[in-house]
């Protein structure tokens, strides 16, 4: 029975009785030991019903207190020439206490949603079957997200339950046009998948065309948001990331009056946002919090540090090893003279500290929390300064390091910091042969790259070329929220004004 | 599959890739051009007029586009002339752009040998920056327009930066006699400085990318305008910085009047190689610009292949052309001849198209 | 189609593997950058008679030219620099600085012999400070051992050029305490004396080389090396014909030079007056020049010079509150700077037939034809420079005399 495809021992429809409907459920699921089937008398003297439940995916107290104490309990009375669905009917509006509840047909229904957590209850003499929502298996709290802490802003990030990330999105935008569109993914893993937007600002056919490629993901399993975000995304040979994820839900917020979509997924707390292009990587929850002036220093800072940590150690190498006309004088000496007795070149010395940096990055995620924090960054700069004292780098270049690292997590995306991480290699190794030109190319050959790059149609250098006023202003400025009438034309958005300026008293 | 609408290229953005597809080459090479004919600091009346003669043409360009919105230039040009007329005269304007690619190409990677290496060979320095044009070629026609618009910005602040900074050492004692010039070297002038201004017709070849719109000629005009404001600049930084006689001997005044610059006290000691990183980025734009041209009309004569294939064909075609002048004389005066030959060669384009479209007309409501 | 893409991509990419492959043979150019010997300073001397030759090549080498001129390098060794920094490590003290010379024909042949002995490759781009010995400034080739600081790529067109007295190469020994480097310690003096009083105009070889190519006249600051300093003593002034030193403007003709060209920032000249002395500070100065008689063969300029400035001493008591003395002193001032110039105008007219005040360089500006007659004989041939009647016309101004009145 088990690792066999258990079609041949059982039907794939719904019997008349009670007894053979749980028989059937219990073959066609291998008989697992959570699987709770009971008969239960209704009322003192009225028909048997049988209800089916996954123990540990229901909520007991549900089941004790509200289905099966109100079937056993109940003052109705039946006649013995009733049909059943008039029984069911009669059960459903009168007896039960359950919220949600619904009919259904067919056996897949019932066991999709028996696997869901909910509880199927069958009458004799009817092929009907009533599905409880009676779920309820341990969570998280909402709590911070962990990958993406703000100063100023709300404090609570999504959970691995579709329905209460999808409250959390609806107490924040308590707009009727906020509309969701669901749907399973997986051929196993039947995971919820769902694609929130608001209609009247998003373009219907973008809306289709995320629908369209999410319904054409067929794999075994959707375990988490990055296969979905891998197997729809443009082009997986580019280094960047196409679609974003945040356990934010002022973020999402923020991106569906925006004209994006947010895709949402049962099981994990990242909900992807599409479509996405270079500027919404270096944008933080909380600038349109915060003042304008700071806001756009901000931004402007990520931006620089953006491209510290992919171009600072390679124009090191260039510096250092090609071009020493180019570094003022005393600055020329001073460095010379550090670097005396070091034996490595400078490229070499350059790639052996990013790989310590790297491998010391990696290891301080896995170590628990307080060993972690101190290897992190006070471990680098020791060993740095342990490996300068030994004379095998040069001070200068420990300094670039952790600069370099530094920038790197002011960028407020991971995935986006990842990709740097991996360019930064290949530009110290331009800068390796071909010093400052091999850098130009390399800046170069990334441009191209990033224009080439198209989302959803909309190219990855998007505000930058081709850009609007209403794209600069708010999506890589931050102008004063009184100058921000209009949504950045990004995502072309059929309504573009967020406020009118003029007051009309 | 294209959800949005980001296939065109908008009116607000023409005056950026025009300004990026004129600023190239020049930027190095043209104080020393104009003060050689002139022989005095008059160079920047040349620059104004030269300007306002490639304003004028721009706006005849934007003429042509506006007539006949979103349809390619070969198109128009079969329509109007006739098919072998245009066969042949593409022929002829895919192999001087593709000579245009290959001079500069050689003159970047004569550039980087001078200043940056010693003993790299120039083979190597040519090669890559080729195939960093191959590469940007082979991806859309309109990601060639979006980056020209990235770069452009680039391009325009470190300029500002190096022009701003050498503003305090600018001796006004190197101006000399103002308006001493005569009307004959003036027009030598001129001549000698419109091929500085060639990027200007490379917006007729782009026409079917841009969204239909009557503000096409006007915001041609203020790409060259743009133009003309930073050549002014660096000609007048570059004389008065050093000097008349100097701006005449060296090769790329604009270059020593970087490296003249100091500024905050010291610190910043190399601007000189901000100009450098930008100059590549100018000449890059140029180059993509002159090669795809090259592809484009190569293609329109022989319909059949696809683009790829035309990019590895002319490339190294491209590339063996660049190998072949053997010292820095060769090199400078095959460019200036380059840059004429394509002047002459396309410059009258829009004009002819535009009298071959007047005549259809008075031919159509006449007959 | 898909087949053909596929067989297209893997095409591409093996030409990628391959330029890739080829290209990671290279870097050619790499040079570490404590590997890199910065020269800061060259002296150029003449070569003694009679010297051995250091090196074995240099004796095979059959003299082309005739000048043998021997040039001082001053290397940086950035351990001795970082050493020093730290208050002197602790084992051998390593100097700051190299001082090696050799011999040669072209400055290129000497700098081939000096990478043959110093550990690390020559790089001239951090070069602070060109002197040349006055023999070499007053030979007839001067001009020619010029060509390499202008045309080669690693020069810059701000290094700053100076005639030495004496030897070249013994200002690039001068130390001070509490400096390291000899050659940026001179950078440092010119650059100070533009916050001092008397302000000599400094020489970078690119405004020389602008000179040379205009065909003006020009000065190089003059300098002399002390046991624990060096000295500005003035400009070198070079002729415009063959481009060598001249004579030389010091002390009081300095000051005659900069009222003329302008360029007087501030300085205190001694006023005579009533057979004493005073001090007039002047605080500006600027002067114009106008012609009076264009025709080239009797040339008459007048340049007149105006100042404003503080008597901050008097050996003369007098009493200024009252306007005529004030008129005394503002003459006796006045005659005092036309003095000053009208050493500086004869100096270059009689002795040095140099045209250093700026006169020609102002008539090709505001006279293009009269400079157009005069200019291929400005200061040759016919020597338009030296008939021109230059008459200077000084006013100065005194705007306070301190805080008192009398004294006594």
């Amino acid at each position: 029975m088990d690792g066999q495809s258990n079609q041949e021992n059982f039907y794939r429809g719904l019997f008349d009785t009670v007894h053979q409907n749980m028989d059937n459920i219990r073959k066609l699921l291998g008989s697992p030991d959570d699987l709770v089937t009971r008969k239960i008398t209704i009322g003192v003297n009225g028909p048997v019903c049988g209800i089916v439940f996954l123990e540990e995916l229901t909520d007991q107290k549900i089941m004790n207190e509200h289905v099966i104490e109100s079937l056993q309990r109940t003052n109705l009375a039946f006649s013995p020439n009733q049909h059943a669905n008039e029984i069911l009917m009669q059960l459903r509006d009168a007896v039960l206490p359950i919220a949600s509840l619904q009919n259904v047909f067919t056996l897949d229904e019932v066991v999709l949603k028996l696997l869901e957590g909910q509880t199927a209850l069958f009458l004799d003499g009817t092929k009907q079957v009533v599905m409880l929502e009676t779920h309820g298996w341990k969570e998280r709290g909402i709590k911070e997200s962990a990958s993406e802490k703000v100063v100023r802003g709300p404090r609570d990030g999504f959970i691995e339950n579709i329905a209460v990330n999808m409250a959390l999105i609806r107490r924040k935008l308590m707009d009727p046009n906020l509309k969701t569109k669901t749907m399973y993914v997986g051929k196993r893993s039947r995971k919820k998948v769902a694609i929130c937007y608001i209609a009247g600002i998003a373009r219907e056919e973008f809306i289709a065309e995320l629908d369209r490629r999410i319904r054409s993901i067929v794999v075994d399993s959707v375990p988490e948001a990055g296969t979905v975000e891998q197997w729809i995304e443009d082009s997986f040979l580019s280094p960047f990331p196409q679609i974003q994820s945040t356990e934010r839900p002022d973020k999402v917020v923020s991106a569906l009056l925006n004209g994006r979509a947010a895709i949402l997924i049962d099981g994990t707390p990242f909900v992807l946002l599409a479509p996405v292009t270079l500027s919404h990587f270096m944008i933080s929850a909380e600038d349109n919090y915060d003042r304008w002036m700071i806001s756009s220093f901000l931004r402007l800072l990520r931006y620089v540090a953006a491209f510290i940590s992919i171009f600072l150690p390679a124009l090191y190498i260039a510096l250092i090893e090609y071009h020493h006309g180019l570094i003022p004088s005393k600055l020329a000496f001073s460095i010379a003279g550090t670097r005396e007795g070091v034996p490595l070149p400078a490229v070499i010395e350059a790639y052996m500290m990013e790989f310590t940096m790297e491998i010391l990055r990696e290891a301080g995620i896995r170590l628990p929390a307080p060993i972690g924090q101190t290897i992190g960054i006070v471990g680098g700069l020791v060993i740095g300064e342990a490996a300068v004292q030994a004379g095998i780098v040069s001070p200068i270049m420990i300094i670039v390091v952790a600069l370099t690292a530094i920038s790197s997590f002011t960028v407020p995306s991971y995935s986006f910091a990842a990709s740097l991480r991996l360019l930064r290699f290949s530009v110290m190794a331009a800068a390796a042969i071909f010093g400052l030109y091999g850098i130009m190319i390399c800046f170069i050959l990334l441009c191209v790259h990033i224009t080439n790059l198209h989302v959803f149609g909309i190219p990855y250098s998007a505000p930058f070329a081709p850009g609007t006023r209403a794209d600069w202003k708010s999506l890589i400025l931050r102008f004063p929220l009184t100058m921000l009438n209009r949504r950045a034309r990004l995502t072309e958005p059929q309504d573009t004004i967020r406020f009118r300026r003029r007051s009309n008293s | 599959m294209t959800v949005f609408d980001y296939d065109q290229v908008r009116p607000s953005d023409i005056p950026l890739i025009v300004a990026s597809a004129e600023i190239g080459v020049s930027i190095l090479t043209l104080p020393q051009n104009i003060t050689k004919i002139t022989q005095s600091a008059d160079g920047w009346m040349v620059i104004l007029l030269s300007g306002i003669v490639m304003i004028c043409i721009g706006w005849f360009t934007g003429q042509l586009i506006v007539r006949y919105p979103e349809r390619h230039l070969s198109d128009i040009a079969t329509q109007l002339l006739g098919v072998w007329a245009t066969r042949i005269l593409f022929f002829i304007y895919g192999l001087v752009m593709l000579n245009y690619f290959a001079v500069i190409i050689r003159l970047t990677g004569t550039l980087a040998k001078m200043y940056f290496f010693d003993l790299t060979p120039i083979e190597v320095l040519v090669l890559i920056f080729a195939l960093a044009i191959i590469y940007c070629v082979s991806g859309l026609r309109i990601a060639i327009m979006r980056i020209n618009q990235m770069f452009i910005p680039l391009i325009l602040a470190a300029l500002a930066i190096i022009l701003l900074f050498s503003f305090e050492h600018i001796r006004w004692a190197n101006f000399g006699p103002i308006f001493a010039t005569d009307w004959r070297e003036l027009t030598r002038g001129i001549l000698g400085t419109l091929p500085a201004f060639n990027g200007g017709i490379v917006i007729l070849y782009y026409g079917f990318l841009t969204k239909p719109s009557p503000l096409i000629p006007r915001q041609i005009m203020y790409g060259t305008v743009i133009v003309t404001a930073v050549y002014t600049a660096i000609f007048i930084c570059c004389v008065g910085v050093l000097g008349l006689y100097t701006s005449i001997n060296s090769l790329f005044p604009t270059i020593e009047m970087a490296k003249e610059v100091e500024a905050a006290g010291g610190f910043f000691e190399r601007l000189q190689s901000i100009l450098f990183a930008v100059w590549m980025l100018a000449i890059f734009t140029s180059a993509v610009f002159a090669l795809d041209i090259s592809t484009m009309m190569m293609q329109s004569v022989f319909q059949k292949m696809r683009k790829m294939p035309w990019i590895l064909l002319l490339s190294p075609c491209g590339y063996f052309l660049a190998m072949i002048p053997r010292n820095d004389y060769e090199i400078l005066n095959w460019s200036k001849w380059a840059g004429i030959a394509m002047f002459v060669s396309m410059m009258p384009l829009p004009f002819i198209l535009l009298l071959a479209h007047r005549l259809k007309r008075r031919r159509a409501t006449h007959g | 189609m898909a087949d053909m893409r596929r067989k297209f991509a893997k095409i591409v990419v093996c030409i990628w593997i391959f330029a890739g492959a080829g290209l990671l043979t290279g870097c050619w150019d790499r040079r570490e950058i404590e590997d890199v010997g910065f020269i800061v300073g060259i002296a150029v001397d003449m070569a003694e008679e009679g010297e051995q030759p250091q090196a074995a090549d240099e004796a095979s080498q059959e003299p082309l030219a005739k000048t043998k001129y021997a040039v001082t390098f001053q290397l940086v060794n950035p351990g001795g620099l970082q050493q020093v920094g730290r208050q002197g490590g602790g084992g051998g003290r390593l100097k700051p600085y190299w001082n090696i010379a050799s011999e040669g024909e072209t400055m290129m042949e000497i700098v081939k012999y000096i990478s043959t002995r110093t550990a690390r490759a020559p790089f001239f781009e951090h070069m602070e400070a060109v002197l040349f010995s006055e023999d070499v400034a007053r030979s007839e080739n001067f001009h020619e051992i010029l060509d390499f600081f202008v045309r080669f790529q690693e020069m810059r067109r701000n290094t700053r050029v100076l005639v030495a007295k004496g030897k070249a190469a013994s200002v690039l020994d001068v130390v001070p305490p509490g400096i390291n480097l000899p050659a940026p310690y001179i950078n440092r003096i010119i650059r100070n004396m533009e916050k001092s009083s008397r302000i000599i105009l400094e020489s970078k070889i690119g405004d020389i080389y602008e000179d040379m190519l205009a065909g003006r006249s020009f000065t190089m600051l003059h300098i002399e090396a002390g046991k624990q300093d060096s000295k500005l003593l003035g400009n070198a002034v070079f002729s415009s014909d063959k481009h060598h030193m001249v004579g030389v403007l010091d002390g009081e003709l300095v000051e005659g030079r900069n009222l003329i060209a302008g360029e007087y920032k501030t300085g205190a000249i001694k006023v005579s007056i009533d057979d004493s002395l005073a001090t007039y500070n002047i605080h500006k100065a600027s002067s114009s020049v106008s012609i009076l008689d264009p025709s080239p063969d009797h040339l008459r300029v007048m340049i007149t010079i105006k100042t404003e400035g503080d008597i901050t001493e008097s050996f003369v008591d007098a009493d200024f509150s009252k306007p005529s003395v004030l008129g005394e002193f503002e003459e006796a001032a006045a005659k005092e700077v036309k003095r000053l110039a009208q050493q500086t105008v004869t100096m270059c007219q009689e002795r040095l037939h140099a045209d250093v005040i700026g006169l020609g360089h102002y008539i090709s500006r505001k006279h293009p034809q009269l400079w157009k007659a005069v200019q291929q004989e400005w200061e040759k041939g016919r020597n338009y420079f030296t008939s021109a009647e230059i008459v200077i016309k000084t006013e100065a101004s005194i705007r306070s005399f301190g805080v008192i009145n009398r004294r006594s």
